[in-house]
C-alpha cells in the first residue's frame, strides 16, 4: 500500500441516514440516484422528512435522545469496520442543538408551570440525568459515554457549529494525527431535528422547502430536514500499516473560517466560503484544478446555494463537477459535514461523481453542476460545509 | 503535567461573579452592536462584552489580516430555550395536559423565529467575529468546563503552526439557579484572551488549574479559562 508515513487514513466507516444503515448500503443508494425520505405526518408543516427507515436501537442512558443513539450505531461501525483498532485514541464529534421533543415537552415542561410560567424550582428538583431535557441533552454526554466505551486516552471534545459542526470535528481529528498526539481518530457527527420542534425552528427561519430538496435548481426553496449520524476512523498511515489496515481513502487539507457577517445568513458573496476552500487547498499542497468533485454543502435556500456557487466559481472556474448530496438524504444539520464526508469517500473508493437528486433546471450559476452520476475516477475530492453563525469547514480527500 | 504553549496573552476580558452573579453587568456599554443585543441571551451578552474588552484593550490585532485573526469559543447551548416556550406551551394547555394539535394551531406563532438561532451554542463566536471581523480560523467547543481549556490549546496550536497570527479565546456561561442539578455552587462568568505568537513558551501547569477548577463555582463553559486567568494572578511556574 503507497502513502507517506505522515499521511491520514480513514480506515472505518459507520453511517445511518435516511438511506438505511452501514457504507454499502450508503454507498448503493448514491448510485441509485433517487430521494430517500418518506411523508410526514399530516400534523406537521413539510410533506416530506429523510428519516432513518428503520427502528434505531435505544440506549437506556440516553432516553429519547435519538441523535445521540445514532451516533452510537454509526461509531460501532466505524470501529469494527476498522477492525477493532488499538492504541491512543481521541473522539471528535460534531453535535447540534437538542431542541426538546413533544415527549419531553410533555413529560418534563409542560408539568412545571404554574400559573403561566415555568416554576424553575420545581423543574429544578426533577433535574436529573433520566429526566429533563436540559441535564439529559448535555452536548458532551455522548463523547464522554465513547470515551468510556472505546477507552480513549487521547483528546476528545464536543464541536458544536452548526451545520458545520462534524467537518470542524473531522478537522479537528486530522490535526490531532498530523501532530502525533494520538495514533486514531473517531470523528464524526449526529443530529436529529426531525420532529415537531425541531421542524419549527427551521419553518420560522424560513429554511425548509415544504416538498423535496433542490440543490441549485431555478426553483430551489429550501432544504428537507433529515437526520442521521456518520462516523469515520482516522488513523495515522503508519499505524494503520503496521496492522495490516486498508485505506478507504486520506484525509488531505482543511480548511476553516468565519463570515463575520451575519449569524444567520451566509455572506451574499460567499467570502468566508472562499477562504475555507482556499485554505484548505493550501492546506493540502494541491493547486485547484488537482480537484476533481466538489460535494457541495448545497442546501437548496436560494441564498446559500447562490453565495456558495460565487465561492466555488471563484476558487475553481466552471469546469469541476459539483454535485449536493442533499436532494436524496436531506439535510442532516449537524452530521451533514460527516455524512458528506462518507459521500466524498465513496467518490473516490467508487470511482463516480454523485449526482444531484432534486436539480432539474439548473440556476445561473457558473459552476459545473451535476445532475446524474457519473463513472469517474477522481482523485481528490473537496467537501464544504457551512452553519449559522458563519462558520465554514472545507476538507480535501484523496485517494491512496 | 506542565503543557508548553509558545504563544502569549496580549490583552484579556475578564468577568467573575460575586456571590454568583456578575454584578453592574451593562451590556449596552460594552457591545458594540446594541441592536444585535436584543438577540442575545445572558451568556451570549457576557461572552460577546469579554472578548469586547479584551479586544479594546490592545490593538496588537488590528494590523493583521481578517483572515489572519482566529477565535475559538467554549459555550453551552442556551437552556432558556424552554423558557422562550412558556406562552406556546401554555396556549397548548388541554385538560391539563400537553396537546400537540393545540400546540401547532395555538402555540407556535406564539414562538420567537429566532428562537432556534438563540439557542445555538455558537453565538458567542458568531456575533464577536462580525463585529470585530475575525474571519480565520475558528472552533466552537461544548464539552462542558474542559471545552474552555480545549479551545486555549487548540488556539494556541493554530498560531503555533501558522494558520493564524492572534486569536481571541474564551468562554462564558450562565449557571446561576443550577445549583439543584450540579449539588453545588453555581455561577455566570465571562473570560476572553487575546493570544499572539511568542518565541517564549508560556507553561501551564495543568492540575494546578484543574484544582482551581475544583476549589470555584461551577461556571461550566467558562469554568477552565476562570481558572487559568487565577492561575495567572498568582503563577506557580
Amino acid at each position: 500500500m503507497q502513502g507517506k508515513k505522515n499521511d491520514i487514513w480513514i480506515t472505518g466507516i459507520g453511517i445511518i441516514c435516511s438511506a438505511g444503515s452501514g457504507y454499502d448500503h450508503f454507498c448503493s443508494a448514491l448510485q441509485s440516484h433517487r430521494i430517500f425520505s418518506s411523508p410526514a405526518d399530516s400534523s406537521l408543516p413539510v410533506e416530506q422528512l429523510a428519516v432513518v427507515p428503520s427502528p434505531i436501537k435505544a440506549i437506556a442512558d440516553f432516553p429519547n435522545d435519538r441523535k445521540s443513539w445514532l451516533a452510537m450505531d454509526a461509531a460501532a461501525q466505524a470501529f469494527s469496520d476498522a477492525g477493532y483498532p488499538q492504541g491512543v485514541l481521541s473522539i471528535f464529534m460534531g453535535t447540534g442543538l437538542s431542541s426538546i421533543t413533544p415527549r419531553q415537552m410533555e413529560e418534563d415542561l409542560f408539568p412545571h408551570i404554574r400559573d403561566g410560567r415555568f416554576d424553575r424550582v420545581a423543574m429544578a428538583k426533577d433535574l436529573d440525568v433520566s429526566k429533563v431535557g436540559p441535564r439529559r441533552n448535555l452536548p458532551h454526554r455522548l463523547v464522554e459515554h465513547l470515551k468510556g466505551v472505546y477507552e480513549a486516552k487521547g483528546r476528545c471534545a464536543t464541536n458544536f457549529s452548526a451545520c458545520a459542526a462534524a467537518a470542524q470535528a473531522i478537522a479537528e481529528g486530522y490535526r490531532v494525527l498530523k501532530r502525533g498526539e494520538s495514533d486514531i481518530a473517531m470523528v464524526g457527527g449526529h443530529d436529529s431535528m426531525a420532529h415537531p420542534m425541531g421542524l419549527l425552528s427551521f419553518v420560522v427561519l424560513g429554511a425548509l422547502s415544504n416538498s423535496f430538496c433542490r440543490p441549485f435548481d431555478r426553483s430551489r426553496n429550501g432544504f428537507m430536514l433529515g437526520e442521521g449520524s456518520a462516523v469515520l476512523i482516522l488513523e495515522r498511515a503508519e499505524h494503520a500499516r503496521s496492522r495490516g489496515a486498508k485505506p478507504y481513502a486520506k484525509v488531505v487539507g482543511t480548511g476553516s473560517s468565519v463570515d463575520a457577517w451575519n449569524v444567520t445568513a451566509p455572506h451574499p458573496n460567499g467570502e468566508g466560503a472562499e477562504k475555507a476552500m482556499h485554505r484548505a487547498l493550501r492546506d493540502a499542497s494541491l493547486d485547484s484544478s488537482e480537484i476533481g468533485y466538489i460535494n457541495a454543502h448545497g442546501t437548496g435556500t436560494p441564498i446559500g446555494d447562490e453565495a456558495e456557487s460565487k465561492a466555488i466559481s471563484r476558487v475553481f472556474g466552471d469546469s469541476i463537477p459539483v454535485s449536493s448530496i442533499k436532494g436524496a438524504f436531506g439535510h442532516c444539520i449537524a452530521a451533514a459535514g460527516a455524512i458528506e464526508a462518507v459521500a466524498s469517500v465513496a467518490a473516490i473508493e467508487k470511482g463516480c461523481i454523485w449526482g444531484t437528486v432534486g436539480l432539474e433546471e439548473k440556476d445561473d450559476f457558473s459552476i459545473n453542476a451535476q445532475k446524474e452520476p457519473q463513472e469517474k475516477s477522481v482523485k481528490y475530492v473537496l467537501s464544504n460545509s457551512f452553519g449559522f453563525g458563519g462558520q465554514n469547514c472545507s476538507l480535501i480527500f484523496g485517494a491512496v | 503535567m506542565i503543557v508548553e504553549l509558545s504563544v502569549q496573552i496580549h490583552s484579556m476580558g475578564v468577568f467573575l461573579p460575586v456571590n454568583g452573579k456578575i454584578e453592574n453587568f451593562k451590556a449596552r456599554k460594552l457591545i458594540p452592536d446594541r441592536k444585535s443585543i436584543k438577540l442575545m441571551t445572558r451568556s451570549v451578552q457576557l461572552g460577546v462584552a469579554a472578548a469586547s474588552v479584551a479586544l479594546r484593550a490592545t490593538n496588537v490585532w488590528q494590523s493583521i489580516s481578517p483572515s489572519r485573526r482566529g477565535i475559538f469559543v467554549s459555550a453551552a447551548p442556551c437552556l432558556d430555550d424552554h423558557f422562550d416556550l412558556q406562552s406556546a406551551l401554555r396556549a397548548a394547555h388541554q385538560d391539563g395536559h400537553f396537546s400537540l394539535e393545540r400546540f401547532a394551531t395555538n402555540g407556535m406563532s406564539l414562538i420567537h423565529p429566532l428562537w432556534l438561532v438563540r439557542g445555538l451554542s455558537n453565538n458567542i463566536l458568531g456575533f464577536t467575529s462580525s463585529m470585530w471581523d475575525f474571519q480565520g480560523e475558528n472552533m466552537n467547543y461544548c464539552q462542558g468546563y474542559l471545552g474552555g481549556k480545549h479551545a486555549f490549546i487548540q488556539t494556541a496550536r493554530a498560531i503555533e503552526e501558522g494558520r493564524l497570527e492572534c486569536a481571541l479565546v474564551g468562554g462564558a456561561d450562565v449557571l446561576t439557579g443550577a445549583e439543584e442539578i450540579y449539588q453545588k455552587e453555581c455561577a455566570e462568568a465571562a473570560v476572553f484572551f487575546v493570544l499572539g505568537p511568542s518565541k517564549d513558551a508560556m507553561r501551564i501547569d495543568l492540575e494546578h488549574v484543574q484544582s482551581l477548577v475544583d476549589t470555584q463555582p461551577v461556571m461550566g463553559a467558562a469554568g477552565w479559562l476562570a481558572a487559568l486567568h487565577r492561575s495567572l494572578e498568582k503563577p506557580t511556574i
